[in-house]
């Protein structure tokens, strides 16, 4: 039941996005991608410490914002740099990302204690 | 209540993590509709297509202009038709070539120091009209009242003419009060040429030859109106 959640805000999202003239300015297109897989990322290990009640919603979203902010900024420093430090930024989060899936596979199909 | 506090809070991130993802969509596609990639080759095929034709355009015109050469006799639309370069010329003059700097950059300096520039080219041409210039080429491109000179990312545009290095300059006036124009102390070559590094070699000839521009003029904006008082202003729309 839980997973309805973000599953239904992801819906109301793409839609809201579709009716608002927002766009992401030219400069940022190459930084946004970064803060999905990061949000992505935040979603799926949300939801995993929200199921083992672990979850501090002050402690998620500053994370998030942090990890978002240091991302950009790591990749923007390598422009700066001339080094394209955006792969490995990427790698690191998907990495990331993928332990969270697998984790909240564990936890889902995990043996419930009697 | 815990519980569904929390909850709204991933369901938040998930509308962000929605947003997020159709604004990220919309850029790309964005960017990809003015990159049309696929198309390139078909671009290339008709951009070949325009240029042949636009040759084959220019021979029509020029063997035109060679017949109506034989019936101008006005001097007035003689020297006019000189000036605005439809007269293929032959004169005294100077030959310049102006190359790029031979210098093997450090790694540390800007490349872009070392080329030859537009403006490089634009204030050549400006101080050899200065200097009294009657007509001037660059790479076989007559220079008309109408050519501008434009960067193009690594090439030179002179008027619609792409050019490269080496660029030929050839110019046809006196040529001692041309060669001063830009050797001259604080003139062109020192201000532009030195600093930079460039090559630049100048040659007197005694029987230059300029060829005709290769266009037309079309006048669609600008009309013909008697004389106007040069003291009133204010009454430009």
């Amino acid at each position: 039941m839980i997973i309805l959640v973000p599953l239904l805000g992801l819906a109301l999202g793409m839609v809201l996005a579709r009716l608002l003239p927002w766009e992401i300015p030219l400069v940022w297109v190459r930084y946004s991608p970064l803060v999905i897989l990061v949000l992505l990322d935040a979603v799926v290990d949300g939801l995993r410490a929200l199921r083992q009640k672990e979850l501090v919603l002050a402690g998620f979203w500053v994370s998030f914002l942090t990890r978002a902010a240091g991302a950009v900024f790591l990749v923007y420093l390598g422009d700066l740099m001339g080094v394209d430090l955006f792969t490995a930024v990427a790698v690191v989060f998907s990495l990331r990302l993928f332990g969270s899936l697998s984790r909240m596979g564990r936890e889902l199909f995990k043996k419930k204690p009697f | 209540m815990q519980v569904r506090n929390r909850l709204l809070g991933i369901g938040l991130a998930s509308v962000l993590l929605g947003m997020l993802f159709v604004l990220q969509l919309r850029a790309e596609t964005g960017i990809r509709r003015h990159l049309p990639y696929r198309n390139i080759s078909q671009i290339a095929s008709y951009i070949h297509r325009l240029e042949t034709e636009i040759k084959r355009l220019e021979e029509q015109n020029r063997s035109f202009r060679r017949q109506l050469q034989k019936y101008d006799v006005d001097q007035e639309l003689r020297d006019l038709r000189i000036a605005s370069g439809f007269y293929p010329l032959r004169g005294p003059g100077l030959e310049i070539v102006l190359t790029d700097s031979a210098k093997q950059g450090a790694t540390f300096i800007d490349p872009n120091l070392l080329l030859v520039h537009y403006d490089h080219l634009a204030l050549l041409v400006n101080e050899l009209w200065v200097a009294g210039a009657e007509a001037v080429a660059v790479n076989g491109e007559r220079i008309v009242p109408g050519t501008g000179f434009s960067c193009a990312g690594s090439i030179i545009l002179v008027g619609s003419k792409k050019v490269a290095p080496p660029y030929l300059i050839r110019a046809i006036g006196d040529r001692k009060t041309l060669k001063a124009a830009l050797t001259m102390p604080g003139g062109f070559i020192e201000r532009q040429i030195h600093p930079f590094d460039l090559g630049i070699t100048i040659t007197e000839k005694d029987d230059l030859y300029i060829p005709p521009c290769r266009g037309g003029m079309v006048f669609s904006y600008a009309r013909v109106v008697a004389e106007e008082d040069p003291e009133k202003e204010g009454e430009d729309r």
